[in-house]
C-alpha cells in the first residue's frame, strides 16, 4: 500500500518491473533516468553484477506532482530476472504498489515470460495481494530485434501467453531504443494515482 | 545476437546446432575450420556462463548501497524510530549484508524493546557467515555482561543452540545466572523478527499467551483503522477469535489461506507485531454466543 506521511503531506508510491531474466527492465530504468530528467529526484542506483545482471535491484526515485494536496513520490524498481534470485525477488517486491511486468519479445524466450509471470503471481500471493487486482501494465519488450532478423513472438501469441486472463494494459516497445518505455511508464502511472484516489477516499 | 543480448544458454545452443549442421554437411567448403570456430565461441559462451553461476550470491556492497537498502526496506510504520532501525537492520541480512547488519543490531542491544530480537539476529548473521565461534562468543559476551535479564539470556541460548545444532555443532552454552528459565521470559522482544533465510527453516519458539489481537482493515466501513478482537482459545500458536454480530462485516471478506500482516498482539506482558493465517472463518450456531463468528488464525513468525 502507498505510505502517507501526513506531517509532511507525501505519498510514496513503489512501482517494480518484473520479468524474466535480460528482458529489458533496467533499461526501461535507464531510459527513463536519461529522458524524463526533470521528474527524477535522485539517482539511478543499480546494484548489479561485473556482467551487468542486476545482482539485488535498480531504483529511481521521481517526483510526479501533487494529488489532494500532496506530493506524489514514485519509486521504481527493478528485480533480478535469473531464477536463483527467486528470494531476491520477493524481497524488492514487499510492499509494491503497481507492477510493470516487462516480457522478452524473442521467440526462444517464451517460457522464461510464462514461468516469471507465475513468480510474480505466487509472490504477490504469499504477500496477500493479487495479479488480477494490483496495479499491473505489461511490455512486450525488444520490438526492435524484428529488424535483426530474430524472431520474434506476435503480438497476439504473446496477449494469448501473458493477457487472456488479466486483461492489463498492454505496449509493444523497445527500451533500448525508447518506444514504448514512456507510454508503459504514464499508463502505470495513470493506474496508480487512480489507486491512491481510492485509498484516500 | 543472443549473445549481445546476454542470452548465453540461447547463444550456446545455436552454436552448437550450427556444428551439428556442418557435421551432417561434408560438402561446406572450410568445413572444419568453420566447426573450430564455433567450438571456440561454445567454450567462450560456456566460461561466461559458469563464470556468472559460480559469482558469489550476496557480495558485499558499498556503505551507500548498504544505507540505501536499510532506508527502503524498512517498512514500519514507525519512519524514524527503533522498529525501522531493526527493519532496516533486518534487511541487511536478508541482502547479505551480514557485517553491517550486525553492526546495526548492536546498535540496538541497549534498546529494551529491541534487545532479544537485535541478538537473535546477530546471533544469526554469525551463522550465515560460517562463524559458529563468533556467535559462542556474543552469548558468552552477553552472559558475563550486564545489558541482558536472565530470562532473556536464557531465551537467547536456547536459540543459538538450536542453530549450532542445525549446523551440526554441538556446543552446550552455559545457562545464565541462577532464577532462568527456558520459559516465558519477563522482558520480551517486539516480535522477535527474523531474517528470511531460503536455506535455514526457522527455530520456532514458545508463544505467548494472547488476549486479543489488533486487525488493521484496508477496505470497507473500518478502512485505515485497527479494530482489536478478544481471543477467546489459544493452542501454542493457533489462536481464535470471538467476532461478535456488530463486527461480523468485518471479517465476512476473509478467506481462508489469507495472510493477514501487520497484527497487534495484545499479551500480558506486552504488544508486538506479527502476521498470521487465516485457518477458518465460520458462525457460531448454537449456545450463548450464536450469532457470533469465529475467526481462527495461525500466527506466523515475522
Amino acid at each position: 500500500m502507498a505510505n502517507f506521511n501526513f506531517a509532511k503531506r507525501e505519498i510514496e508510491c513503489k512501482i517494480v518491473y518484473y520479468g524474466p531474466g535480460r528482458s529489458g527492465k533496467t533499461t526501461n530504468l535507464e531510459y527513463i533516468h536519461k529522458t524524463y530528467k526533470k521528474n527524477v529526484t535522485g539517482d539511478l542506483v543499480s546494484v548489479d553484477t561485473e556482467g551487468d545482471r542486476t545482482l539485488f535491484f535498480d531504483f529511481l526515485p521521481m517526483g510526479i506532482g501533487k494529488i489532494k494536496g500532496c506530493d506524489v513520490k514514485v519509486q521504481l524498481y527493478t528485480v533480478p530476472g535469473q531464477v536463483q534470485y527467486s528470494s531476491t525477488r520477493k524481497l524488492v517486491l514487499k510492499g509494491v504498489d503497481a507492477v510493470v511486468f516487462v516480457a522478452d519479445s524473442l521467440e526462444v524466450r517464451r517460457k522464461k515470460n510464462l514461468l516469471s509471470l507465475k513468480d510474480l503471481q505466487q509472490n504477490l500471493k504469499d504477500y496477500g495481494m493479487s495479479i488480477f487486482k494490483i496495479p499491473l501494465v505489461l511490455q512486450y519488450n525488444k520490438r526492435d530485434l524484428e529488424e535483426e532478423g530474430l524472431p520474434l513472438m506476435s503480438m497476439e501469441q504473446m496477449t494469448a501467453d501473458l493477457n487472456r486472463q488479466l486483461k492489463a494494459p498492454a505496449f509493444p516497445a523497445s527500451a533500448v531504443k525508447g518506444p514504448g518505455v514512456g507510454d508503459t511508464l504514464k499508463e502505470v502511472l495513470r493506474l496508480s494515482f487512480q489507486a491512491l484516489q481510492r485509498q484516500m477516499k | 545476437m543472443y549473445r549481445s543480448q546476454g542470452l548465453l544458454s540461447e547463444a550456446g545452443r545455436k552454436y552448437k546446432e550450427l556444428i551439428e549442421l556442418l557435421e551432417r554437411n561434408e560438402r561446406i567448403r572450410n568445413r572444419q575450420q568453420l566447426i573450430e570456430g564455433l567450438s571456440r565461441k561454445v567454450s567462450s559462451v560456456e566460461s561466461d556462463l559458469k563464470k556468472i553461476q559460480s559469482a558469489p550470491q550476496t557480495p558485499q556492497l558499498p556503505e551507500e548501497v548498504q544505507n540505501l537498502i536499510k532506508k527502503l526496506f524498512a517498512f514500519s510504520k514507525d519512519t524514524e524510530g527503533e522498529g525501522a532501525e531493526l527493519e532496516g537492520a533486518i534487511a541487511l541480512a536478508k541482502f547479505g549484508q551480514f557485517e553491517r547488519a550486525i553492526l546495526e543490531f548492536e546498535r540496538l542491544l541497549p534498546k529494551d524493546a529491541m534487545r532479544v530480537a537485535a541478538a537473535k539476529n546477530i546471533v544469526k548473521c554469525h551463522m550465515h557467515l560460517s562463524s559458529a565461534q563468533a556467535a559462542v562468543d556474543s552469548y558468552e559476551n552477553w552472559r558475563s555482561g550486564e545489558l541482558f535479564y536472565p530470562e532473556e539470556l536464557e531465551k537467547i541460548r536456547v536459540f543459538t543452540e538450536g542453530l549450532l545444532r542445525k549446523e551440526g555443532v554441538e556446543t552446550k552454552l552455559t545457562p545464565p545466572a541462577v532464577g532462568a528459565t527456558a520459559a516465558e521470559p519477563q522482558a520480551v522482544s517486539a516480535g522477535s523478527p527474523k531474517p528470511v533465510s531460503p536455506k535455514e527453516p526457522e527455530v520456532e519458539e514458545e508463544p505467548l499467551e494472547i488476549n486479543s489481537i489488533g486487525i488493521p482493515f484496508t477496505e470497507g466501513p473500518q478502512k485505515g483503522q485497527l479494530v482489536e478482537f478478544d481471543v477467546s482459545f489459544q493452542i501454542g500458536n493457533m489462536v481464535s477469535l470471538l467476532v461478535p454480530e456488530d463486527k461480523k462485516a468485518l471479517i465476512k471478506d476473509l478467506k481462508v489461506g489469507a495472510t493477514l500482516d501487520d497484527l497487534l498482539f495484545y499479551s500480558a506482558i506486552a504488544i508486538f507485531p506479527g502476521k498470521g493465517v487465516v485457518s477458518a472463518n465460520r458462525p457460531v450456531e448454537s449456545g450463548s454466543k450464536k450469532g457470533y463468528h469465529t475467526l481462527d488464525i495461525e500466527i506466523k513468525p515475522l
